[in-house]
Order: C-alpha cells, then structure tokens, then sequence
C-alpha cells in the first residue's frame, strides 16, 4: 500500500536561469520523505531560516511545484491527478500556519474559518450537523463553544485563535496534517495546550503530521521521527531519541548545543563555533537513521 | 567627558547598586478605563550584574523596558515611582537632560534590529551619529584618524570585522544586524543596557553567539543588563537574576539557580513546569486560563483570577531569602505544587 | 455531552451604545467630521430650498435681470418688491433658485459618473489580479495608456461628438468613460497584495472557489478603500464635468454649478461686479470638493488601521 504523501528526490530552486536578476537559491535540494497510513507518525522537520522547511511543507501542500523530483498522494504525482483526486487531496491534506492572526479574514467571525470548508466540501447534511460537528472540533481543543464562536479574530487571544485553526484541522479529518511553526506566535504556557491537541489527532485519530519547526524542544516533544534541514538538504533523520540523544551530524549537534535548557545548570554552547561550522562545511549527510 | 575619563570614573566596587527602581507605574489612557501595562513594580540590581524580566505577552515588560528608557509613548504615560541610577532620578529629569543620559548612560539593545537600523546609512555613521549626539563641547570634536579607530574597537568588540563599517544594514544578516545595535548601544560605555528581547528575531545558534558576545562586552564594560524576554531557557543560561511579570506586576524576584530550582509563587511555577526540555519526553503541562487582560484590572492578586479564585486585598511582597522576593497571596500559593 | 451552541453574534451591540461609539469615533477624526458636515449642511440647503421656495425660477427670464439682491424688481413690481435673495442673473434667472436646482445636479453627475467609474473600475481590477497572465496583461495595458491620455481631452471629443444636447444623466455617463481609468489601477495593487494573504490561502485550502474567494474573502475586507476611491471618484468627476460646462460642452437647459459659471464667464459678471452671481457657485464649488477631500481623508485613516490615533 503506498504511502499517502511522498516526496521523491524534490529540488525546488528559485530564481536563477537567463533572464532572471534573483540570484539562483537551491531552497530544497534532493530530498526524500514518506508519510505512511497504516502506521501514523509526527515526523518533525527542523531547521533554521533558510533550510528550507518551510518550502517543503508548501511542496507537500501542492502550493509549490517542485522544480525536479515529485510529490506523490497516494502513489499518484500531484501533477498528474484529475480535478477531482485534486479536490479529494485538498481536504485530505490540511495546514496549520504559523501566523494565528493573518490566517483569520478580519471581516468575518471565527466561524467562517470553521464552516466554510464544510460548506465547501459538503460535509454536513443540513446547518444542525454542520453545527454539530464544529461544536466537537472546538471542545476536542478544550475551547468552549459558546465562548468561542460569533467572535472576532481579534476578539480571542492569540493562543485560542492557533486552537480554532487546530479545531478546523480536526473537522475536515484529513489524513494528513502539515503544522508550520504552529506554536512559535504563541505564549509559553499555551504551547502546550496545543501541541497536545496536534499530538493527540495523531494518537487519537490516527493522522500523520509533519511538524515544521525551528524548536528543537517542542519538536523531541511530540514527534517520533525528525529529519535535520541545513540550507535545503537532508544531513541528518531519524527516530527523534537517537538524533537529540546521539546525534552524528556536526549540524545537528552544533544545534543541539546552542539551545539554552530552563535549567540554570546545564550551560549552553560548549562546543567550539569555529572548528564546528568548519566541519559542516564538508561534512556529508547522515541521511535516515535506523 | 571623553570616554577616557569616563572610564577611569566608572571603576566602582561589586556591591553598588547600578540600578534602583522603585514602585514604577506605566498606565495608558483608553476610551475603555485606564489599563496598568507597569503596576507598581520594584527591584534593584547590582553594577555588573544580569537581570531577565520574563513574562508572557501582556505581562508589561517591554512597556518597563521602555518606561525605564523614559520612551513611553502617548497614549501611555509614566504614572509614578523612581528609577534610580546612580544617585540620579531619570524620572526627574527633563527632556534635554534624559536625552543626554539615554546611550551615555542607560542605553538599550531593541527586538528587532531590522527595524532599527537606518537602511540608507553606512553602519559606520550610524555609530558615530550616537557619539557625536553626546559630545559636550565642540573642541571635543575627533579627528578623521579618530573616528576610524573608534568604529574599528567597537566593532571589533562585537566580533565584527573593520569592513563592516562601509557596509549598509542590507548587506548584513540578522546576527550581524542586532551585533552593530549592541556596538551603538556599548559605544558610550553606559552603566545600564536594557536588551529588550535581542535575539527574538534569530536562529537558534545565531543567538547563542550574539547573546555570548552582549555577555562579554557587559562584563567589559562592568555594566549591568536588563534582559527583556520571554523564553526562560536563555533567561536560565544568561542572567544572575530573574524577575517574573504577570499582568504588570512583579509576582518573583530572585536568583536564577533558585528561582529556577524551587520557585515560590504558583505562576512562576507554572511557568517552569510548562517549559519542554531536550532531556526527556514529559506529559504536556500548560498553564490554565488566559493571561491576564489588563483593562480595569482589580486589586488584589491577578494570579488568583486566572486560576478562578479570588483575593482583593493588597498582596504583601514578601522577602523569602537573600534577594529573594514574592507576591505573597496566601489563597493561591499553593497551586501546582 | 456536547451542549450544541448555535453561533450567537457576540458583537451586536445595542443602538444606542453603536450611535455613541459612531459619534465618538467622529470627534476622534475630525476630517471625517468636518467634511460629512460640509456635504451635509449643501443637502439640508436643497431639501429646505426645495420645500421654501420657488425652485423654478432657475429658468430664464422668470425676473428682471442683473438685479441685485433684494433690490426692487421693475418687471414683477407687485410679486416681487422685495426682490430676489440672491438677486438675479443676466438672463433674469433667480440665483437662489439655480443654487437649489443645480447642486443636486451637480451632485448627481458626480455619482453617477463616480458610481459607475468605481464598479466597473473595481471589477476590471479584480480580474486582473487574481488571474494575472495575459488577462493581466492586457487590462493593465489598457488602464496605463488610459492613464496617460488627459481626460478632459477624451472628454471633450466625447461631448463634441454628442450632438443633440447632453442631458445631465449622458453627462454622468460621459464623465464615467473616463473615471473607471483610476480606479481599475489602484484597486489592482491593492487586490495584488491582497492575494498574498494567508487568509486567501486558507480560504483556497478550504476548497473555495475563485469568484468566492474574490467577492466573499478580499472584497469586504478592500470595502473602505473602495469607499475612499468612490469619494475621490466623485470629486474628480465633478470637476471633470465643471471643466467640461465651463466650456461650453454642458446641458445647456440645465442650471447645474458648471453651466451657472459658463454663463458667468459669457457675460463677464466679475468685471460688472455681480459678486452675487459668481459669489455662490464658487462658495458652493470649495465647499463641495473641501468636503469630499477631507471625507476621503477621514475614510483613509478610518481604513488604515496604522494611520488610526484610537488606542
């Protein structure tokens, strides 16, 4: 059975070739990923601005097209699907963006974001299952209905607006979810809250995600896989304990150093900036680690 | 005075207070009733050493940062307390006098160093436009040779090379941005720098550079550093002390090791619990409630509200140990422990 | 058990505490203020005309001519001793009676011309935008040469070319061949950046249709910058169509500001210092563009929510 969503060898490059003046930038180049139904995972892809993950999730959307390899959903190129199989991998494939303000129309309530899509996808029978069905989504993501919908966007907290796009996620059970930094705009003490939500869609309702993220922290939290984006290539993925715990590229170990841990007796940055920037440099990928 | 002279001056023992704030309060006028961004808050740090102010969105700290910097803007204004610096009140002074002391002696690092720079000078008259402002007199004026040299040391301190000084603000990366807003920020050797959330911005291990160098030049300089942010990994890695915000008060104000080891108030101990750590997988512990809306806030403890109880009366702020200190409300104190 | 909650509109608020925050708002914005009164006071004007006096004598010859105001008129001695509030005109036109009659033709002329201007300007830049390609191509191509080619010429060929007399309605719609140029350019940008926004993302996500995500996503959220445009519109279609009248290209049979000024330019009324004549078209003129640019203005900082001072 073929995976559902699966990059082959995707390179996306911009700018470049004759008649362009953007200087040619490699923003992903050669990487490979796979999403499996039967056996759901939170893999997380991780790197900083301008590694690229942030164009590989837009890959995996089909808002980008990749310049050679393909995207592939349910075994078939995104290029080459009919009108329909396309409507289909819209509801199939959902995002949760980073941004919990700009995702929001400001001219309509919160409710738009949520039943729209139901609307558009027919997937209620009459206005009562429709309402029904929100009402769920919402307390699925601990919201209280009644407190939550007839709102403006800026009328909720920053937090509860990335959990309405969580509860939206929820509603259309899509059977892929692609969360770009969906907690870095949000308050520490509300991460939590919505990283269990995104975490329990896959425990409770068997849907992959892939977790794009700078945060290392967030991203052992949750994910069970993570591949190591540097300036658009794969060095190092894996299981996420044997990367963090032992990790081979002199990426991702630099990373793992720089991050400050909340506990005042664990010092950050041990290693040697120079000699390891130095070693990235030539350092070839560790590709997937078993 | 020239920066040689100030230097020799500046040579001052551990133990004196660099900054000394006393019951600031910041409160904006709405159409809505008055909102208390900064209510009433207290601490003191000594010369040399490092304070994080943490809080959430909210919280009111970028407003003390620039309450302390006296660069409140309408339709905020300082509503009360002292901000002590050395013997001097900077809430006392008018606005030729606070203009003079701001760079010279209270100077501060903004989020953002995108936004700060000006993107059509060079970087190098972007340096010299703060020293020149705080000449005092004419003769002191410097000479080309000068200017050269004093643009290279502080570049240099930064750990940028000389040529950046021919650059513009574009042709830098992030890092390189925010380190020339610290060089400006360090150029008059101030006592204070109020670093208002430097690294917000940057990469995970850009920020552990440009933090490492702030850290260097401040140790340099002797001075003492407000640390304004809100991620509590690099307030434990950074700062001596760490004071926590919530709803525009101080609730904890203590030593790092300690804070961090056995908080006392209920929200700093929340707070800690909800940080994810690389160590192991944990149970996801968030922190119930809203953060405070800060609109006609009542009296009494802000905690308790968020955590469904209530205590009107004035919340002591209490010394627990050495440098120790905490909003003391008996009805929410032991909440999560 | 889920509690199942219909959405409630938690914004309504009462009428009364909406008229309050309206009139709040107003005295935070004068422009706005001010310029609504402007166009306010020029309505009540009319309305009150209309119910008082004698609004048809804005045709010739109703009283004696070049008489000045309240001054005794010998060719109506028993109707009129008192003579004519604004006195009269050199053809014997009551100019209070033409300041009645022509300001809301004046004003109609503006709105159509402006109405239609904006409508088609704002469907040309929606569709230019959001498909982009060669659609693009051509409407911007179109609107850049529009742009450069002056309107009064275009204008003046058009009115030329009309030869039986323009009514004041074929004037509005004359006005509008060249009103929509503008427009169709400045909306465009704004639909262009519009575009990007992740809101329209989600919104595509969410399986919506293009001409959904046009009208129902980006144009009520573009609804006060269309506003701004349709009173910048107005404005400029009112001058177009003065210009037009003063020379001579107007409905003739019509009292509208601009053939009252062609009229006083025919019979030089300054040189015979019949400031009662010229006076009021003029008055009426600058208050009319004074408050048509400072409702734009007001709507400008309404709609940009950086210009905004509220808190």
């Amino acid at each position: 059975m073929p995976a559902v969503l699966e990059a082959k060898n995707v390179t996306k490059v911009f700018g470049g070739g004759f008649l362009s003046r953007e200087q040619e930038n490699i923003a992903v180049n050669d990487i490979s990923m796979s999403l499996d139904q039967k056996n759901p995972k939170i893999i997380a892809v991780a790197g900083e601005s301008g590694s690229g993950k942030t164009t590989l999730a837009r890959l995996l959307l089909g808002i980008a097209n990749p310049t050679s390899g393909s995207v592939e959903y349910d075994g078939k190129n995104l290029k080459d699907i009919s009108r329909t199989q396309r409507r289909e991998f819209r509801r199939e494939v959902q995002p949760i963006f980073q941004d919990p303000y700009g995702s929001y129309n400001p001219f309509y309530k919160v409710d738009h974001v949520l039943f729209s899509p139901i609307n558009n996808f027919k997937m209620a029978e009459n206005r009562d299952e429709a309402v029904y069905m929100v009402n769920q989504a919402l307390e699925m993501v601990g919201l209280v209905p009644a407190e939550t919908l007839g709102r403006l966007p800026h009328q909720l907290s920053g937090g509860q607006r990335q959990r309405v796009m969580v509860a939206r996620a929820l509603l259309l059970k899509p059977r892929v979810i692609l969360a770009d930094e969906p907690v870095s705009a949000v308050d520490a003490s509300l991460r939590a809250t919505i990283l269990d939500a995104v975490s329990r869609l896959n425990k409770e309702l068997g849907i992959a995600v892939v977790y794009v993220t700078h945060d290392l922290t967030t991203a052992y939290q949750i994910s069970d896989e993570i591949m190591i984006l540097y300036k658009g290539n794969l060095v190092e993925a894996g299981d996420v304990e044997t990367v963090i715990k032992n990790p081979k590229h002199p990426y991702t170990q630099l990373l793992i150093d720089s991050i400050p841990e909340a506990d005042p007796n664990k010092k950050w940055g041990k290693l040697d900036m120079k000699k390891t920037q130095e070693k990235i440099v030539t350092a070839p990928s560790v590709g997937w680690r078993k | 005075m020239t920066t040689k002279q100030k230097t020799a001056s500046k040579k001052s023992p551990v133990s004196e207070i660099g900054i000394d704030v006393k019951d600031l309060k910041v409160h904006y006028d709405t159409p809505d009733g008055v909102v208390k961004a900064v209510d009433g808050v207290s601490f003191s740090l000594r010369q040399g050493e490092r304070m994080a102010l943490v809080g959430e969105s909210g919280s009111g700290k970028s407003t003390l940062a620039m309450a302390l910097m006296r660069l409140t803007r309408a339709p905020g204004r300082i509503a009360g307390g002292q901000v002590l610096v050395g013997d001097q009140d900077l809430l006392d002074l008018d606005e030729e006098e606070m203009r003079l002391q701001r760079l010279n002696e209270v100077a501060l690092v903004p989020q953002g160093a995108m936004n700060s720079l000006n993107p059509v000078m060079k970087i190098k008259n972007q340096i010299l436009d703060g020293l020149y402002d705080h000449q005092v007199s004419r003769d002191e004026k410097m000479s080309k040779e000068e200017q050269i040299q004093v643009v290279e040391r502080l570049l240099l301190a930064v750990d940028l090379a000389p040529g950046v000084a021919e650059m513009y603000p574009h042709e830098l990366s992030g890092g390189m941005k925010q380190r020339v807003a610290i060089a400006i920020a360090t150029s008059m050797e101030p006592r204070i720098i109020v670093a208002d959330e430097p690294t917000s911005a940057l990469d995970v291990v850009v920020q552990r550079n440009v933090m490492q160098t702030l850290g260097r030049l401040q140790e340099g300089l002797h001075a003492s550093i407000i640390l304004i942010g809100h991620d509590m990994g690099l307030v434990a890695q950074f700062s001596d002390h760490v004071g926590v915000m919530y709803a525009g008060r101080l609730v904890e104000v203590g030593p790092v090791k300690t804070v961090f080891k056995s908080p006392k108030h209920p929200y700093t101990r929340l707070l800690i619990k909800s940080l994810p750590t690389l160590s192991n997988k944990t149970d996801f512990i968030g922190i119930p409630g809203l953060p405070a809306t800060l609109l006609n806030l009542p009296e009494g403890c802000a905690f308790c509200l968020r955590i469904g109880k209530t205590n009107p009366n004035l919340i002591p702020w209490v010394k627990v140990e050495k440098d120790h200190f905490i909003q003391d409300c008996k009805n929410c104190a032991s909440y999560g422990n | 058990m889920t509690t199942v909650v219909e959405s409630q509109d938690l914004t309504k608020k009462s009428f009364k505490r909406r008229l309050a925050d309206i009139i709040r708002y107003i005295r935070r914005n004068p422009s706005l203020g001010v310029g609504i009164a402007l166009l306010a006071s020029l309505v009540l004007f009319v309305i009150i005309g209309y119910a008082t006096y004698e609004v048809e004598r804005f045709r010739p010859l109703s009283g004696g001519p070049d008489l000045a105001p309240f001054e005794f008129d010998p060719y109506h001695p028993e109707t009129r001793s008192g003579g004519y509030i604004l006195g009269t005109d050199r053809q014997g036109r009551d100019v209070m009676s033409v300041m009645i009659a022509g300001i809301p033709l004046t004003l109609q002329i503006g709105l159509i011309a402006g109405l239609i201007g904006i409508t088609v300007g704002t469907l040309l830049a929606f569709i230019a935008a959001y498909y982009g390609g060669w659609v693009d191509q051509i409407i911007s191509t179109i609107v850049d040469v529009g742009l450069t080619i002056p309107g009064i010429l275009i204008l003046i060929v058009i009115a030329v070319n009309i030869q039986s007399g323009l009514s004041v309605q074929q004037m509005g719609l004359a006005v509008s061949a060249v009103a929509w140029v503008w427009p169709a350019r400045t909306i465009r940008s704004q639909v262009l950046v519009m575009r990007e926004q992740l809101y329209v993302e989600i919104a595509r996500l969410s399986g919506t249709s293009g001409f959904s995500i046009m009208f129902k996503e980006m144009l009520p959220n573009l609804a006060p910058y269309i506003g701004a445009s349709l009173v910048g519109s107005v404005a400029s279609a009112i001058l177009a169509s003065v210009g037009l009248e003063a020379l001579g290209l107007g409905p003739f049979d019509s009292p509208t500001l601009g053939m009252t000024i062609y009229w006083n330019i025919q019979f030089s009324s300054i040189l015979h210092g019949m400031w009662w004549w010229f006076g009021p078209p003029i008055v009426v003129l600058a208050m009319i563009f004074v408050g048509l640019f400072l409702i734009t203005a007001g709507l400008d900082e309404w709609s940009n929510p950086r210009l905004r001072k509220r808190v």
